[in-house]
């Protein structure tokens, strides 16, 4: 399989207008989203206090943090801050996960095999949680009383829409190349050339490329645009487990547990990373699903009824108290896209295991990517009709 | 004769599968819960059939001589309450004290709904419409009706998930047609023929018909739903209801309110089949026309779905934006008219273009 | 050599080819059959578009499905719908097939310009394809197929479409490129293949009818073909082959076992033998 190759299928789709067109919209949508959830849920003036404040107070939360912002200058700002940030407690000191897993279990009335699982993971939280203790994560200061405004929008809202576009781009990009022959009658005479049905591969890898492509634009314009909003230069080494970071749930408020420390930038990296085998993944299905429907349209509908399928199943499954089902479901590509904002988290009662989104993410990518091959494989030994 | 054949074309037992398909998964995703969970919870439970028993005695409004009427179950409820709560018995389903908290709730409800703080709309900052509305609903005593929380909640949020679902189906059953017809070359047979480039009047009045077929469908098989929920027995209950801290712009009652979510249904489901119509001429494979849909469908369905939010009440959305009332309905003629016009403007260029080969653009 | 050894095609319950064997060496061959007999699937199994359902396909003596690629390298194929990139010029395209015909750059380059003269259209070669007439089109066609100088050419139905004059161009060139390679030259136009093809395959009810030289061929219907007028009464059956205007007005050309009255033979040419060996029975 040659580069030129590889270089003819990229073409095939970057000839396709609309895929710039939707590309542009979706930085237009990303945009409006940052604007819209500035202009309604952050407080940017607090945020710009907090900022020029940490320069001098420091970014650790404790007395001396509280001494030296009392000797700045009164604002409504200052007081604000001055009473989020008084008197806070090590919030990982006491902390025993294993009750956090004990109001899953009650609350979702988990039966027995099921909850022992739940149990055991959040005694394998216990660990890290100690560390949280020991090196004070509780106490870093991240953006205040702003912090969860700020991490909603980055990793909630921003980053599942940017995954979610990117990886419906990477299948579309893949159904659209899988059909592309079909679509203009060149089966016959590309089929039966030396490289033949092994051109498939050469669109794999350009489906993949483009797909990677799509992200890291996508990603990267939107953050620029964020990071051009709110400046984030003083808070990249904040612990992103701080106190003012939190997750709202059904068993109540709790603390954002990583399974190991990360400080903003290295989550923010780790997601990213994670974000692009997401959007691989999603490109391989599009693969499979390309292989198996020559006609694009009757590929995409496939491709929206796999989606939505794999969106009903968890609650589907839940209702039906089939908890094994249930949370074997929660590793399908979508369900993972779905609970990305807590990526790296303990992720409550969507998982069992330490890491649920990494194992997820590279079981999918072993998943697809056999059943990538074994359709290729088969399409190998199989009629074209033309 | 070429109309049902266009029809045809169009209604394929596969797609009708699809379609199903679609229904199935997105009405379990967002119309179940409101079908299953209805009245949710308590004391909602309660309070919709205290609204119900109130409706068959005192008619659609409560007069002050009717609440007195209606206070009377209260102590005794109160008393058994406390004799339960003494025992510290657990609570069970169809609970005394559910009852009575429900029935205190209403009545309080009913005593302040002529006070200003007891809306959520601070008066502060009402627009000065607003200001006149609120004015009028309490000059007029305009708030005496009987209408429970949960269905007007409880509609909204069924029928906005049906406006999205329907926007979606017109969209995967219509996009494709002319695309079709391009991708196949069909097109050089149709403009050569008799008819011309008159087949394009044809599909477009085909897919109109088709958005018809798939709104009286839809509306069906949804409406068959809802009305087992049996909240059509407030048909006649006024929306300006005591017991919902919502102020609306229209004096409708609540029959008249679906008839209106309903219109907008309609209007945002023929506007989408205009533009399905435009899309799908200027479309030279399926991955653009499907580029095209998914903005298309986000647009339009979040159009929907915002304009039956809280329709006509000072807290929807669209009315927050632009302090216009009824801009909901306007939203839906819009959406409709600009579908008509992209279908019309796609229908000119076709049929005056000199080389079919071209696009529309 | 390519051997086809008792190829059968079954779709589902339907018999496309039954039993087939043939042996093809360097020369051109036709294939002559009417539509729905088999031709564009045996020639679909030959390219490895399909696979048979029985039999194999032999080059060199090894099956080419084992040598895959290797096979497919000698091969060049015009199908009959022969599809292409709009908006590539035939330089693009052309790159393009040899990239997939496994030729590098340096050397894809003089062998496109090469062809492009061969088949008349370097004028056109930076044009994009969308304007081209239907001839163009086919002459990309044949260009693609002989990119890798294909030891083996499969052409399908390759003059539809093209105009007389197009037809002769093509037909010398075939000609000329079957000195040292395999031709095989579908069609039912039979004046295409009269004068080049050094052996007709006849396919019949899916099976393989014959394969003979066109010389043989019509030495089958030889003292059996007479040009009657229309107004004649023919007292013998024959089988008519088909009508046309001399200067003494409407003429029948038919195959009758036994002379008629007062008429001598005609020497009977390949399109009398697909006529006789495909048409219908004749009356009195």
């Amino acid at each position: 399989m040659t580069l030129y190759i590889v270089k003819c299928e990229l073409k095939k789709i970057a000839s396709l207008p609309m895929l710039w067109i939707f590309l542009s919209l979706c930085l237009i949508l990303n945009a409006g989203i940052i604007e819209g959830y500035r202009y309604s849920n952050v407080d940017e003036s607090f945020f710009s206090y907090v900022k020029e404040t940490a320069a001098i107070t420091g970014t650790e939360l404790g007395g001396e943090f509280s001494e030296r912002l009392a000797g700045l200058k009164d604002s409504e700002e200052k007081r604000r801050l001055y009473e989020e940030t008084y008197g806070v407690k090590n919030i990982y000191e006491d902390l025993k996960v294993v009750d956090l897993g004990q109001a899953y279990i009650s609350v979702y009335a988990l039966p027995d095999r099921w909850a022992a699982l739940m149990r055991n993971k959040y005694q394998c939280l216990q660990p890290m949680v100690d560390e949280l203790a020991r090196s004070n994560a509780g106490f870093s200061l991240y953006a205040a009383g702003e912090t969860k405004n700020l991490h909603d929008l980055l990793f909630s809202i921003l980053f599942r829409t940017i995954t979610g576009e990117a990886c419906v781009l990477a299948a579309l990009c893949m159904i659209f190349l899988y059909g592309y022959e079909y679509q203009n009658k060149t089966e016959a005479i590309i089929y039966t050339s030396y490289t033949g049905r092994n051109i498939q591969h050469g669109k794999l890898a350009a489906g993949l490329l483009m797909g990677c492509f799509s992200y890291s634009l996508i990603a990267g314009i939107t953050l620029l645009i964020y990071l051009g909003v709110f400046d984030y230069s003083w808070i990249w080494s904040s612990n992103v487990s701080g106190i003012f970071n939190y997750v709202e749930e059904i068993i109540g408020i709790k603390p954002f547990l990583t399974w190991i420390p990360f400080t903003l930038w290295e989550y923010l990296l780790v997601m990213l990373g994670l974000g692009l085998m997401l959007t691989l993944i999603f490109g391989l299905i599009g693969a499979v699903i390309g292989r198996l429907c020559k006609n694009s349209y009757i590929g995409a509908i496939s491709f929206l009824l796999l989606a939505l399928a794999m969106m009903t199943a968890p609650y589907f499954l839940a209702e039906k108290d089939l908890w094994g089902g249930y949370f074997v479901s929660q590793f399908l590509p979508v369900c993972l896209w779905l609970n990305s904002s807590v990526w790296l988290t303990d992720m409550g009662i969507i998982s069992l295991i330490p890491f649920h989104e990494t194992i997820g993410l590279f079981g999918n990518v072993i998943i697809w990517g056999i059943l990538t091959a074994v359709s290729s494989w088969h399409f190998s030994g199989k009629d074209v009709l033309l | 004769m070429l109309l049902c054949m266009e029809l045809k074309k169009i209604w394929k037992p596969k797609i009708l599968f699809v379609i199903v398909l679609i229904g199935l998964l997105f009405g379990y995703l967002g119309l179940e819960f409101s079908l299953k969970y209805f009245p949710n919870g308590h004391p909602q439970k309660e309070q919709y059939q205290l609204m119900l028993e109130w409706t068959e005695k005192y008619g659609i409004t409560m007069e002050e001589e009717e609440r007195l009427a209606a206070e009377e179950p209260l102590a005794l409820l109160k008393e058994q309450a406390r004799v339960l709560e003494k025992r510290d018995a657990p609570i069970g389903e169809d609970d005394v004290r559910y009852q009575a908290e429900a029935l205190e709730g209403a009545l309080f409800a009913y005593d302040i709904r002529y006070q200003y703080y007891y809306y959520d709309v601070n008066l502060e900052n009402c627009t000065f419409a607003q200001q006149k509305r609120l004015r009028t609903l309490y000059d007029e005593k305009k708030l005496d009706g009987l209408l429970p929380y949960e269905i007007m909640e409880n509609a909204q949020q069924y029928w906005r998930w049906g406006a999205m679902l329907l926007v979606l189906n017109v969209l995967v059953l219509l996009a494709p047609v002319i695309t079709r017809d391009t991708l196949t070359d069909m097109k050089r047979l149709q403009y050569t023929s008799r008819q011309g480039r008159n087949i394009l009047r044809t599909q477009a009045c085909a897919m109109l018909l088709s958005a018809g077929g798939i709104v009286v469908l839809e509306l069906l098989v949804l409406g068959w739903l809802y009305a087992g929920l049996g909240t059509w027995r407030f048909w006649k209950n006024p929306i300006n209801s005591f017991f919902y801290g919502e102020a609306y712009w229209f004096d409708l009652n609540f029959g008249q309110y679906l008839l209106f979510i309903l219109l907008i249904m309609v209007l945002y489901a023929g506007g989408t089949a205009g533009i399905a119509f435009f899309i799908s001429c200027s479309s030279k494979n399926y991955i653009s026309l499907v580029l095209k849909m998914i903005p298309i469908f986000f647009f339009v369905g979040m159009l929907a779905d915002v304009s039956i939010e809280g329709l006509f009440s000072f807290s929807n959305p669209l009315n927050r934006l632009t302090g216009i009332a009824g801009i909901e309905v306007w939203c839906g003629i819009l959406v409709f008219l600009v579908g008509m016009v992209l279908g019309g403007l796609a229908y000119r260029r076709l049929t005056k273009m000199r080389d079919f080969t071209e696009g529309i653009f | 050599m390519l051997s086809v050894e008792h190829v059968t095609k079954k779709y589902g319950s339907y018999l496309a080819l039954e039993d087939i064997t043939l042996e093809f060496e360097n020369g051109v061959y036709g294939l002559l059959a009417p539509n729905g007999a088999g031709k564009t699937t045996l020639l679909n199994m030959l390219t490895t578009l399909l696979l048979p359902t029985k039999g194999e396909i032999l080059w060199e003596g090894t099956d080419i499905g084992a040598l895959e690629k290797q096979y497919r390298n000698i091969l060049g194929y015009l199908p009959q719908h022969f599809g292409y990139y709009r908006d590539n010029t035939p330089r693009q395209f052309l790159r393009y097939l040899a990239a997939l015909k496994g030729m590098d750059g340096k050397t894809a380059a003089p062998r496109i310009q090469e062809l492009l003269k061969l088949v008349a259209l370097s004028d056109v070669a930076d044009k994009k394809m969308k304007k081209f007439s239907g001839g163009m089109l086919q002459r990309v066609g044949i260009a693609q197929a002989m990119l890798n100088d294909p030891k083996l050419l499969i052409l399908d139905e390759p003059t539809a479409g093209l105009d007389p004059r197009e037809r002769v161009r093509f037909r010398n060139l075939i000609h000329s490129l079957s000195q040292n390679r395999i031709v095989i030259l579908s069609t039912h136009i039979v004046s295409d293949i009269e004068t080049i093809a050094g052996k007709i395959i006849l396919l019949k009810n899916h099976e393989l009818y014959c394969c003979k030289s066109p010389g043989e061929l019509c030495n089958m219907l030889a003292g059996r073909v007479f040009e009657v007028p229309a107004d004649r009464k023919l007292s013998k059956p024959y089988q008519l082959l088909g009508e046309h205007q001399t200067e003494a007005g409407t003429a029948l050309r038919i195959v009758c076992e036994t002379p008629p009255d007062g008429f001598s033979p005609v020497a009977p040419n390949l399109e009398d033998v697909f006529l006789y060996v495909y048409g219908d029975e004749g009356g009195e």
